[in-house]
C-alpha cells in the first residue's frame, strides 16, 4: 500500500488568511452546565448533561464512549454547528452562548477545522479545488489562495493528485486531502469524528500520525472515537456515557 | 467577481455532472422561454414600439359614431376650425386603385387623404413632396405620393420617379414623391396616397362620409378635451343641418390612440396568449423548482460540508442561485432557438394588416427581455430550493451515510404543494383552450346563409377612366359573365361588389317612404345570377332579372332580417326606400326578400341588408361568383383568361375559392384556439412531467414503506391504491384551486368567445376530466413501479 504522505510533511502554525492568531492566556474551550436535549413524548430526552470541559491550547483529546453517548453532539457543539442547547460555552475567551448565528460563524470559520469519517470532500470538485473552498469561503484574494493551495497540496505531497477528483482517490487518500482542508486555513483547533472510521489500519496510523504532528506543531485535536489506539494519539480522553461526562 | 466566476466554474461542472437533470431542466425552460420569446417579439413589435410617425403617442384616432363610421368633408371641416385639443386633424379613405401602362396590370392597395395627412402624420418622403392643398382642386392632375415598395417594384427604385406621368384607373396621375420604407398607413399593404378631391361645388362629395379621421394632439392637449370638443362640434351640426345628421350624430364622439385603431382587437387577442405562456412559463419554473428541490435534499450533505468549511448561509444560496440562472440562462439560449422559428411561424399566421406584424424579429429588445426572462426564472425557480437547502442541519447531515441530508420532511411540503399548484395552472390554460375550441367550433357550424362550396371568386377591377359611362360597365359585365358562364362545368355565375366575410362593408343610413328613422343598413350592389350562384334564396317576390335595366323603375331586394326588423308585421314588398348612394328623392321599390348572409362576421345576428341591381347601380370594381362541378382551384386560370379576353387590361385580383373567404373570416379565431390549444397541450406536458416527478420521488422516499406493507401482506393493488389516492388527493385540491381561478380568469376571454359563456359546465368538466386523467397517468408509472419493490431489497437499503 503506498503511503498517504510523502516524508516531506510539514506542520506550520504560520499566519493565517485572518492574520496570526491572538495568544489567549485561558483555556481554549470551556464548557460550563452545558446540556442538550429534545422534546419527546411530553417531557425531554436529554442527549448532553451537565457538562463542564476545559480544553487548553495544544491539547490532544480524544472523546469516547458507546453509540448514542453524546460524542458526536458534544463535537457539534463545540463545531458550533449545533445552537439548541442551554449552559455556558467560551470559546478563546468568547461567550458562544450569547452570540447570533453570524457571529458564532465569525468566530468558527477562522478558529476550527473538520475532519469527518465520511470525508466529505466535494465530489465534483478536484482535490486542489476542494482545498481551494474553504479559504474562498474566508474571501481570502485568489493570488493568495493559489499560493496557500500550493503549499498545502506540497506540505502533504499530494501535488501529483492535484487534478483528481475525490473519485479517482483511495479512503485514506481521501482522508489525507480532508485532513489537508481542514489545516488550509490554519485553524487553532481541528475537530475529527471518527476520522479513521472508514480506513484500513495502516491508512488509520498514518492519518493519526499525522494529526500527532500537527498537534505537535501548536493545533489543538480533538478527536470522537472508539478506537483505544486512536486515543493513545492524544494526551487526554474524555469518557462520555448516557450524556454525561463519567470519566477524564 | 473573483468568487462569482468561480461559482460559475463550480456551477457549470455541476451541470455537466448531472447531464440528465441538466438536459431535463434545460428543455422545461427553454420550452416556457421559448413560448414567451416568441410571444414577446410579437406583442413588442405590434402593441409596444412606437408607430413608424414622428412623436406617435400624439397620434389619435376620432370616432364620430361608432369605430369604424366614416365622416364626411363638412364634419372634418367643422371639426379642424373647434377643435383646439387638436394640433391637426386629416381624414382619409383606404381606396384600391388600378396601375396600368407599366407592364401587366396591377390592382394597387391605397388611400385618399386630405393635403395635411402626411403633415399629421409627421411623415417625411424620402423623395420630392407630400400633398400641397392645391392638389385635390379639381381640373388638377391627382399628384401621387408612391410607397418605398411600389417604387422599388414597379418604378425600379428610380430616383427621376419624381414629375412623371402615370395611368392609374385610366386617369393620368403624376408622381410627385416617394415614402420611405418604414412608412405604411393606413395599413402595412397601402403602397399609394391620392389626395382625397376637395371641390366646395360638389355637394354629394362634400356631405358623403367617407373619410377616416387621424388627429394629432397639441402638446398638453388630451383626448378627453378634443372628444368633448368634437361632441359640441356634432351638437352644432345636428342643429344645423337636421336632414342630414341623424340625432345619434356625435353623441358618443370618442378619441382613441391611433394605435388602438390600427391594431383592433388583434391587441387584446395578443395580450392574452401572452397571459397564456406566462401560465406556461409558471409551469415549467414550478417543473424546474421540483427537480432542484430533489437535487437540493440530495446535495444536503454537500451545503452541509460547505457550512462547515465555512460558506455562510448567503454564500450557499448565492452558490445554488447561481447554478439555477445558469440552468434558466442555458434554457433561455435553447428558448431563443425555440423562438427563432416561433416568431417566424408566428409573423406568417399574423394578420397582415396589421402595424408591425413584419417587425416581428429577435433583435436587441428581445435578447434583453429574454435574458432578463431568464434571470428572472433562474432566481424563481431556484430561491425556495436553494434557501431550503442552505438551512440543512449540519450535524444529522454530516453524520448521514447516504448523503442526502437532514430534515427531509421539510421539503415534502413544498414538493406537494407543486401539484396542485401545477394541476391549477394547467387547468386554467387547457380550460381557456377549451372554451375557445368551443367556441371556434360553433363558430363554424354557424350557417353564413350562402353555400361557399364549389364556388370561384375573382375582383375584377375595370378602370374608373375607361368605364366611365354605366352603359359600358354594363355591358362590360354583361360580356364578362357570360364568358364565364360559357365555359366547360360552369353551372352559374354572378357579382357582387363588396363579398360576404370579405372584410368590407357599405352602410348608409336608410330611408323609407313615410318614416322618420334612418336605420343603418349594409347596402350592396349584385348582378341577378349572384343569389343563384352564392346559393342565397329568394324568400318572397322576385330576384333580380335581366330587365332592371337603366330607365326601368329603380328596384331593390331586401334581406329576410331587414324585412322582419324594419317592415314588422308589413309586407316590405312594394314599400319605397333609398340611401345616399342612390341619390336624395330617388326611391327604389323593394321587389323581393331574400335569405340573410353573414357580411361582416359569422358571429353575432346578421345586419339587416339591401342589393341594388349591377345594371341600375353599376359599380366599377366587383367579385364575380363562379359556381362550378369541377375544383374551384382548377377553374382559376381559364377563369381569369376568359376575364382578360373581354378587356386585357382589367385587373384580376384575390382569385380564390368561396371557401377560403370563410375560412379566413375565421382565421383569428383559428389561430387563437390553435396557439391557445398548443399552449394547452404544452401545460399538459408540462404539468404531467412535473407531476410525474413529485410522484415517483415521494414514492422512491416510501418504498421502505412499501417493502414493509407487502412484507406484512400488502397485495401490489393496495400499494397502487396508495400512491394512486395520495396523487389524487393533491390533484383534487389543484383542481378545486384552478376551478376557482378559472371562473376569475375566464371572463377575460369573454371578448374571444362565441355560443359558448366563460363559465361553461360541460367544458369545465371535460377539462378538468382530463386533467383528472393527465394526473392518474402520471401517477399511474412511478405507482405502478411501487408495487414492484421487494420488500427484501427495499429493506436492506434502508
Amino acid at each position: 500500500m503506498p503511503a498517504l504522505f510523502s516524508s516531506r510533511f510539514r506542520p506550520f502554525r504560520a499566519s493565517g488568511p485572518e492574520g496570526p492568531a491572538p495568544e489567549f492566556a485561558g483555556p481554549l474551550i470551556r464548557l460550563r452546565d452545558l446540556e442538550k436535549s429534545y422534546p419527546a413524548g411530553g417531557g425531554r430526552t436529554y442527549v448532553l448533561r451537565h457538562i463542564e470541559l476545559d480544553i487548553q491550547p495544544g491539547e490532544f483529546v480524544s472523546i469516547m464512549g458507546p453509540s448514542g453517548a453524546g460524542k458526536s453532539t458534544l463535537l457539534s457543539i463545540l463545531g458550533m454547528f449545533d445552537g439548541e442547547w442551554t449552559g455556558e460555552f467560551h470559546f478563546v475567551g468568547q461567550p458562544v452562548h450569547r452570540l447570533g448565528v453570524k457571529e458564532r460563524s465569525a468566530l468558527s470559520k477562522p478558529n476550527i477545522g473538520f475532519v469527518f469519517q465520511q470525508y466529505h470532500l466535494l465530489d465534483h470538485l478536484t482535490v486542489q479545488e476542494n482545498l481551494d473552498i474553504p479559504l474562498s469561503y474566508r474571501d481570502v484574494p485568489r493570488r493568495e489562495r493559489q499560493a496557500m493551495v500550493a503549499d498545502t497540496l506540497d506540505r502533504f505531497g499530494i501535488v501529483g493528485k492535484k487534478d483528481l477528483y475525490p473519485n479517482q482517490l483511495s479512503g485514506g487518500q481521501q482522508q489525507l486531502v480532508a485532513v489537508a482542508r481542514a489545516t488550509i486555513a490554519n485553524p487553532r483547533v481541528i475537530l475529527a469524528d471518527e476520522p479513521t472510521g472508514n480506513l484500513h489500519s495502516s491508512q488509520g496510523r498514518e492519518i493519526m500520525e499525522l494529526f500527532r504532528k500537527l498537534n505537535e506543531a501548536g493545533t489543538t485535536i480533538i478527536q470522537v472515537t472508539h478506537s483505544e489506539t486512536n486515543a493513545e494519539y492524544g494526551n487526554r480522553v474524555i469518557q462520555l456515557r448516557d450524556g454525561w461526562i463519567v470519566d477524564e | 467577481m473573483d468568487a462569482l466566476l468561480q461559482d460559475l466554474r463550480y456551477a457549470a461542472r455541476a451541470l455537466l455532472r448531472s447531464p440528465g437533470f441538466a438536459a431535463m431542466a434545460i428543455l422545461t425552460l427553454a420550452l416556457g422561454i421559448g413560448v414567451n420569446t416568441t410571444l414577446f417579439s410579437t406583442v413588442d413589435a405590434v402593441l409596444l414600439r412606437p408607430l413608424p410617425y414622428a412623436d406617435a403617442g400624439r397620434l389619435v384616432s376620432l370616432w364620430m359614431n361608432e369605430p369604424g363610421a366614416s365622416v364626411n368633408k363638412e364634419t372634418l371641416e367643422a371639426l379642424r376650425a373647434r377643435t383646439p385639443s387638436l394640433q391637426g386633424l386629416a381624414g382619409y379613405s383606404g381606396w384600391g386603385f388600378t396601375l396600368t401602362g407599366q407592364g401587366e396590370p396591377e390592382a394597387l392597395a391605397g388611400a385618399k387623404g386630405t393635403a395635411d395627412l402626411f403633415r399629421v402624420l409627421g411623415a417625411r418622403p424620402l423623395l420630392g413632396r407630400t400633398f400641397l392643398p392645391e392638389d385635390g382642386e379639381p381640373g388638377r392632375t391627382p399628384a401621387v405620393v408612391l410607397g418605398h415598395g411600389l417604387w422599388r417594384r414597379r418604378f425600379g427604385g428610380d430616383r427621376g420617379v419624381v414629375g412623371r406621368a402615370i395611368t392609374l384607373d385610366g386617369n393620368p396621375a403624376v408622381v410627385v414623391g416617394v415614402m420611405p420604407a418604414e412608412f405604411s398607413f393606413p395599413t402595412r399593404e397601402a403602397e399609394l396616397w391620392l389626395p382625397a378631391p376637395v371641390d366646395p361645388a360638389n355637394r354629394g362629395d362634400y356631405t358623403t362620409g367617407y373619410l377616416t379621421l387621424v388627429g394629432r394632439l397639441r402638446p398638453g392637449g388630451s383626448a378627453e378635451g378634443a372628444a368633448a370638443e368634437a361632441r359640441a362640434v356634432a351638437r352644432g351640426l345636428r342643429e344645423l343641418h337636421p336632414d342630414r345628421y341623424t340625432d345619434a350624430f356625435g353623441r358618443e364622439a370618442a378619441v382613441v390612440p391611433l394605435r388602438d385603431t390600427l391594431v383592433g382587437d388583434t391587441g387584446a387577442a395578443l395580450l392574452l396568449l401572452l397571459g397564456a405562456v406566462g401560465f406556461v412559463l409558471l409551469i415549467a419554473c414550478l417543473n424546474v423548482a421540483n427537480l432542484l428541490l430533489v437535487r437540493a435534499a440530495a446535495r444536503g450533505r454537500e451545503m452541509a460540508v460547505r457550512a462547515a468549511l465555512g460558506a455562510g448561509r448567503g454564500r450557499v444560496v448565492r452558490q445554488l442561485l447561481t447554478e439555477s440562472s445558469l440552468l434558466a440562462l442555458l434554457g433561455g439560449a435553447a428558448g431563443l432557438l425555440l423562438a427563432y422559428w416561433g416568431v417566424q411561424l408566428l409573423g406568417g399566421l399574423l394578420p397582415a394588416e396589421l402595424p408591425g406584424a413584419d417587425e416581428v424579429r429577435i433583435d436587441a429588445r428581445v435578447l434583453a427581455f429574454t435574458a432578463a426572462l431568464s434571470l428572472g426564472v433562474g432566481l424563481l425557480a431556484g430561491l425556495a430550493p436553494a434557501l431550503l437547502a442552505s438551512r440543512t442541519e449540519l450535524g444529522g447531515a454530516l453524520r448521514e451515510r447516504s448523503g442526502s441530508g437532514a430534515g427531509r420532511g421539510r421539503w415534502s411540503w413544498l414538493r406537494s404543494a407543486l401539484v396542485p399548484s401545477q394541476v391549477a395552472l394547467a387547468l386554467v390554460l387547457t380550460l381557456g383552450a377549451g372554451l375557445m375550441l368551443r367556441s371556434f367550433r360553433e363558430l363554424r357550424a354557424v350557417d353564413p346563409g350562402f353555400r361557399a362550396g364549389g364556388v370561384l371568386t375573382l375582383r375584377v377591377l375595370p378602370p374608373s377612366a375607361g368605364y366611365a359611362e354605366a352603359e359600358r360597365r354594363v355591358a362590360y359585365w354583361d360580356a364578362v359573365l357570360s364568358r364565364l358562364a360559357a365555359l366547360p362545368g360552369v353551372e352559374s355565375v354572378g357579382a357582387i361588389h363588396l363579398l360576404p366575410l370579405g372584410g368590407s362593408n357599405w352602410n348608409p343610413p336608410l330611408t323609407i317612404e313615410g318614416r322618420e328613422d334612418r336605420p343603418v343598413v349594409d347596402w350592396r350592389v349584385a348582378t341577378p345570377g349572384y343569389f343563384a350562384t352564392a346559393g342565397v334564396p329568394v324568400l318572397r317576390g322576385r330576384g333580380f332579372t335581366a330587365a332592371d335595366r337603366e330607365g326601368a323603375p329603380p328596384v331593390a331586394l331586401v334581406s329576410a332580417t331587414l324585412a322582419r326588423t324594419l317592415f314588422p308585421g308589413e309586407d316590405p314588398i312594394g314599400r319605397r326606400v333609398h340611401t345616399g348612394f342612390e341619390g336624395k328623392g330617388n326611391w327604389v321599390e323593394i321587389v323581393g326578400v331574400v335569405g340573410d348572409t353573414r357580411d361582416q362576421t359569422l358571429a353575432g345576428a346578421p345586419n339587416p341588408q339591401m342589393y341594388r341591381p349591377q345594371a341600375q347601380a353599376a359599380m366599377n370594381a366587383m367579385t364575380v361568383m363562379v359556381r362550378s362541378r369541377l375544383d374551384p382551384a382548377l377553374l382559376a386560370p381559364s377563369a381569369r383568361e376568359a376575364v382578360w379576353s373581354v378587356d386585357r387590361d382589367v385587373p384580376v385580383s384575390d382569385v380564390q375559392p368561396l371557401e377560403r373567404v370563410v375560412a379566413e373570416s375565421i382565421a383569428r379565431p383559428r389561430l387563437l384556439v390553435l396557439l391557445l390549444g398548443g399552449f394547452g397541450a404544452l401545460a399538459l406536458l408540462l404539468g404531467g412531467i412535473g407531476i410525474y416527478g413529485v410522484v415517483s420521488y415521494g414514492a422512491d422516499r416510501r418504498s421502505r414503506e412499501f417493502g414493509v406493507r407487502m412484507a406484512l401482506g400488502a397485495r401490489p393493488g393496495e400499494v397502487l391504491r396508495l400512491v394512486l389516492a395520495g396523487a389524487g388527493r393533491l390533484a383534487a385540491v389543484g383542481l378545486a384551486a384552478g376551478v376557482a381561478a378559472s371562473l376569475a380568469l375566464t371572463r377575460l376571454l369573454a371578448g374571444q368567445l362565441y355560443g359558448v359563456r366563460p363559465t361553461d359546465p360541460a367544458t369545465y368538466l371535460a377539462v378538468a376530466a382530463l386533467l383528472a386523467a393527465v394526473v392518474l397517468l402520471a401517477a399511474y408509472l412511478p405507482a405502478r413501479r411501487a408495487t414492484r419493490v421487494d420488500p427484501v431489497v427495499a429493506l436492506r437499503a434502508d
